[in-house]
């Protein structure tokens, strides 16, 4: 387990530095997500 | 088979009659052997000359049965031993009681088997004594933590030993645990003694000896000095978490400290409030704004967008384009900026903030222009405002750091608490678990 675990994050780091280096964001669906107006919430009476 | 001469000791057995009951005893080892034990009537007997005295004899309602008969030969660590001896000792002060087999091999001496709650250990006995700290034994470079002390007496014995048993004999014992080894001393009057155990699978011990699956008691718990899968993989993926942690926010403050992070357009956009109350942003209603033409330089790389609107208890939405003025190339986004903020029974409350901003990733460099659809309500009079805009080119993320920690932390986390928990179970029935509070 300690192996494979090792290599994994062998693998995470360099995908990660890849990452950094060539502006690449993990799960990048949201980078334009949108937002509506929802006006005060607890508060509002 | 290591059928070396040291493997098959040849044995001049000597019988002789009990002088209590007449029932015949033998000695396997005379000479080795001090006492003896006869299997019919419990009387301990002197071995040391022909006269045979009767040591002790003691009386026991309940006989209990050696799981491994006296006489059987096995085979541990490469050696041949032959089970002579078998004593049940018990805790004096909790009744606990556990099994210890006398093993004898002629060229290699004693061992003892022991077995505690179904689990087994190999106990030789060692001439060096320990350095101690606090509750720490040091042999050398291993640590051993002290696991239990307390007093011990013999409850029943058969067999052969080295030494003159009484039944009732006491003991002082300590315990230190290094799993697989434990340590112990044992201390009367006369001496004290230090061996190490190293524990053994029941199954070795059963396949050694040849001890039948009824008599072999099914381990309880996690003994003293068992080995635990689970703490041996801690230590080594432990180790490795530590070093991808490390390695991982060097490598982000590498990321931070050679991105661009450059203000590359802002601009203070005009819009008119409006009054109306709804929560509903529609762009048909919208006003329309374009920037002129601004460079964003790097090839490839981020930008971030913030919007700063004046508002108060009330909203301002933004639907914006950025497109690339050479290749039409077109970024959209929506972000609404909304603040509230009042007096409620005597307690004041804020909500919401002025300022939101969004992350783009893989603009590429070149010359740009934004398109902006501004809606807004709830103001309180209708009049010309400003909402601010700023451009900026590659800004440092943080979202991949923090994921790649969750994921490199997933595994770790898992292990860890496994161990912790092997390792409460095992220190559950010592009076010096660290996982104890102190009180």
């Amino acid at each position: 387990m300690d192996k494979v675990y090792g290599i994994f994050g062998v693998l995470l780091c360099i995908y990660f530095w890849y990452a950094n280096v060539n502006n690449i964001r993990f799960f990048e669906g949201e980078t334009a997500g949108h937002t509506r107006p929802s006006g005060p919430g607890v508060h509002h009476k | 088979m290591a059928g070396s001469a040291g493997t098959k000791p040849a044995k001049k057995v000597t019988t002789f009659s009990c002088s209590k009951c007449g029932a015949p005893v033998s000695v396997r080892y005379p000479g080795h052997s001090m006492s003896a034990v006869c299997d019919r009537c419990f009387s301990v007997i002197d071995t040391t000359n022909d006269a045979f005295r009767v040591i002790e004899t003691y009386f026991k309602q309940m006989q209990v049965h050696p799981r491994i008969e006296l006489g059987s030969r096995g085979e541990l660590n490469d050696k041949t031993w032959e089970v002579i001896g078998f004593v049940v000792r018990e805790d004096i002060a909790s009744a606990f009681k556990w099994e210890e087999y006398l093993l004898f091999n002629p060229y290699y001496g004693y061992r003892w088997l022991t077995c505690n709650n179904g689990h087994w250990s190999l106990v030789t006995t060692v001439k060096e004594k320990p350095d101690f700290s606090s509750n720490d034994a040091k042999i050398g470079d291993k640590k051993y933590k002290l696991f239990y002390r307390g007093r011990a007496k013999v409850f029943f014995v058969l067999g052969e030993f080295y030494w003159k048993v009484a039944v009732g004999e006491e003991v002082w014992m300590a315990d230190y645990i290094r799993p697989p080894e434990m340590l112990s001393m044992e201390e009367d009057r006369a001496q004290k003694v230090w061996s190490i155990s190293e524990y053994i699978e029941p199954k070795v011990v059963q396949e050694a000896f040849n001890v039948d699956d009824g008599s072999m008691a099914t381990p309880v718990g996690v003994a003293p000095n068992q080995p635990s899968p689970e703490t041996q993989a801690w230590k080594k993926v432990g180790m490795y978490w530590g070093i991808f942690l490390a390695v991982l926010t060097a490598l982000q403050v590498l990321h931070c400290s050679t991105v661009l992070n450059r203000v590359e357009y802002e601009v203070n956009v005009p819009y008119m409030t409006k009054q109306d109350s709804t929560l509903v942003a529609d762009t048909k209603k919208a006003e329309s704004w374009t920037s002129p033409v601004f460079e964003i330089a790097k090839d490839k790389a981020n930008v971030e967008i913030s919007i700063k609107g004046d508002v108060d208890n009330s909203w301002l939405y933004v639907y914006g384009e950025l497109v690339n003025d050479d290749t039409n190339e077109t970024f959209s986004f929506e972000r609404t900026v909304e603040y509230y903020h009042g007096v409620d029974d005597g307690e004041s409350w804020s909500e919401g903030h002025t300022t939101d901003r969004i992350t783009i990733g893989n603009v590429p460099g070149g010359k740009y222009y934004f398109n902006l659809d501004i809606d807004n309500g709830g103001a309180k009079a209708t009049e010309r405002k400003t909402m601010y805009l700023e451009l900026k080119r590659d800004i440092a993320g943080y979202a991949n750091y923090l994921w790649c920690l969750l994921f490199i932390s997933i595994l770790p986390i898992c292990v860890f608490f496994r161990s912790r928990a092997t390792e409460v179970a095992r220190w559950s029935d010592s009076d010096y678990s660290p996982y104890q509070s102190s009180s």
